[in-house]
């Protein structure tokens, strides 16, 4: 899939720049919010679907019900800080950041409402996310403990990078990582318009 | 953006009915895949079409891979100082 992904972007990019008629992006740029729009109904299709996890993440210690919210802040608060070396308005370093490696979602969405270049950027930033995880899931397990290596996969720990995380730390974790993903997955489509707008009137 | 909001919502809505057939939901899966990569298709499309972010791919990678590792690092951070804050507010509860 991540081969079928990446051909996507470059097939589409060579026809943007060689094929595709100026006259008919408004039409493109419509329907990709379409295939959004499905891509999200079959997300919540899913969530809802897991009935019976719900009621096993609700059994979970309070205190850890907060470690989506800690990644979100860790996150846009990383993002922001790396943002003093590259000088970019600092919402829209966040808005690249409140992808949480969720990269089709955050780069389409930006894309589409509010900069070309941006979308481009948090795709990149969103899929170095993930690669990132990949390698370091296994590291910060060993390293910091189980717990904060469910961070670095963001929105990815529902599904890509879920089982790297069951394979170097418990079943308790993998649930939680599971709840963290599902949570941030959920919190992207609200925060992420949210910064677009506030960075829009500025 | 309502648009997008009220298919997730819809989503879980439909998921969570128990006679939601199985093989709708293998149908939708595959919808979904075709829908992502279309959607990054067009997505490629809009790249593609901008001479300006075209210009600017090489800088791109370089401020994204930046963004990225100060996001998971800004994260395991949080993570981390949380799990301390909690075990320590634990032992202090367990003592008094």
């Amino acid at each position: 899939m991540t081969v079928c992904i990446i051909a996507a972007v470059l097939l589409g990019i060579l026809c943007g720049r060689f094929i595709i008629s100026p006259a008919l992006l408004p039409f493109i740029q419509g329907s990709a919010e379409w295939f959004l729009a499905i891509m999200l109904f079959v997300v919540g299709l899913d969530l809802g679907r897991t009935g019976n996890l719900v009621r096993q993440i609700k059994a979970l210690p309070k205190a850890v019900l907060s470690i989506p919210f800690l990644i979100a802040v860790g996150s846009i608060g990383g993002a922001l800080l790396i943002n003093v070396l590259l000088g970019l308005h600092p919402l829209e370093a966040a808005a690249v950041a409140s992808g949480f490696g969720w990269y089709s979602l955050s780069g389409v969405l930006i894309a589409e409402t509010y900069d070309v270049s941006l979308g481009a950027l948090a795709f990149l930033a969103n899929v170095f996310r993930e690669i990132i995880a990949i390698v370091l899931i296994p590291i910060v397990a060993a390293r910091l403990g189980h717990l904060p290596a469910v961070a670095p996969g963001g929105a990815t720990t529902m599904d890509v990078t879920l089982p790297i995380i069951s394979k170097h730390t418990s079943a308790q974790v993998t649930l939680i990582a599971f709840y963290s993903g599902v949570t941030l997955t959920l919190l992207v489509p609200v925060i992420l318009p949210l910064i677009l707008r506030w960075a829009a009137l500025v | 953006m309502v648009l997008l909001f009220a298919a997730l919502v819809l989503g879980l809505c439909v998921g969570r009915w128990p006679q939601f057939p199985q093989q709708l939901h293998a149908w939708a899966g595959r919808a979904a895949s075709a829908a992502l990569l279309l959607m990054l298709f067009a997505m490629g499309v809009r790249i593609g079409a901008d001479p300006v972010t075209m210009a600017n791919i090489p800088d791109l990678g370089s401020k994204a891979l930046l963004l990225a590792l100060g996001a998971v690092a800004g994260s395991v951070l949080a993570v981390d100082a949380g799990v301390m804050l909690f075990r320590k507010l634990r032992r202090e509860g367990g003592r008094s």
